[in-house]
């Protein structure tokens, strides 16, 4: 096993001995960094089942190989070029929102919301929950939402809570579908998410959640919900769900997920300044 | 610790199928003519280039 890692004959240095045993090392590192994240990526999604029967069936690829079975073995030979053609098509989804993900990676860190969107939003959806009636709230972030916009009524209005509750009011002809706001305007009423495909979701969420989820898991959005049959206050982000919240508690972990603070000027240069030229 | 700990199988298999990745890799690029990795003492030149 270590001479299969290490080839020691190609150090006669103790540097190059050094890059002999670190660089397997590293490589092993990178390729397993990898792997972990692509099975936390599939882990939730309905890939595993998929997964679970590509493993069946290289098994019995390998037992095939093994008893010699030769025309058996050219079907899945055969089988498995077309494989590759069939796995892009069934994980088309998987795929793209595999590699959106990788591009919004917390690079530059989380986009700047203002304070008060996250007051009013916190303000609308409680309001909303004590009446029991649902609602559907995506707060875009880096990745725009326009594809979704699209599909529902342009606003582009100054955010506040009785607009939302008003959007939000049954048998109005926006409250059927998402508002999408931007920093601190509501872009769009009336807009479709896509539904998530995942099969972790409870049978007990309708739709609203669903579509909720479905836009996390698609951009790196963050969207509320409020149940219309409990009043339950949901926040999905990155695919995942998180209910039972109450205002403040909403607050907190809108804050958490969306608000970054303009960064104070530190005085230290200032200081520094005035300490150098003081009169004495 | 905390980051062990969290989806730990996961974190195993990954390891497991990481090394099985690499050796296959290693075995195919050992196998490949001409090919040598960097910094090896006693690779052997290809007998195409030209020596003067």
């Amino acid at each position: 096993m270590v001479d299969l890692l290490f080839d020691f004959s190609q150090a006669r240095t103790p540097m190059e001995l050094i890059v002999v045993v670190w660089k397997p090392i590293i490589e092993i590192g990178i390729i397993w960094f990898v792997i972990y994240k692509l099975l936390a990526f599939i882990k939730g999604t309905r890939a595993v089942q998929v997964l679970r029967g590509i493993l069946i069936i290289a098994v019995i690829f390998l037992l095939t190989q093994q008893m010699r079975f030769d025309v058996i073995n050219w079907i899945f030979t055969k089988l498995f070029a077309l494989s590759v053609i069939a796995f892009l098509i069934v994980f088309q989804p998987e795929l793209r929102s595999g590699l959106a993900r990788i591009g919004r990676e917390k690079v530059f860190g989380n986009i700047l919301t203002e304070e008060r969107t996250i007051d009013e939003v916190a303000k609308s959806v409680s309001i909303l929950a004590r009446k029991k009636i649902g609602a559907i709230i995506a707060i875009e972030r880096e990745v725009s939402l326009e594809p979704y916009t699209e599909s529902g009524v342009p606003l582009d209005s100054n955010i506040t809570s009785e607009l939302l509750n008003t959007i939000f009011m049954p048998n109005t002809p926006l409250h059927d579908g998402g508002v999408v706001i931007h920093g601190d305007r509501i872009i769009a009423a009336g807009c479709l998410f896509p539904l998530s495909q995942s099969p972790d979701i409870s049978k007990l969420l309708g739709t609203r959640h669903r579509s909720a989820i479905g836009l996390s898991e698609e951009t790196d959005s963050v969207c509320v919900v409020v149940s219309e049959e409990t009043g339950v206050i949901s926040v999905a982000n990155a695919g995942k769900l998180t209910r039972d919240l109450d205002r403040e508690r909403l607050i907190n972990h809108l804050r958490a997920l969306l608000y970054r603070p303009k960064k104070e000027k530190k005085p230290h240069v200032k200081l520094t300044m005035n300490h150098f030229f003081r009169k004495k | 610790m905390d980051w062990f700990s969290k989806d730990f199988w996961l974190k195993i298999i990954a390891f497991v199928l990481a090394i099985i990745v690499w050796a296959y890799a290693r075995e195919d690029l050992d196998n490949m003519p001409g090919y040598a990795s960097q910094g090896s003492y006693n690779r052997q030149i290809p007998a195409e280039t030209l020596q003067r």
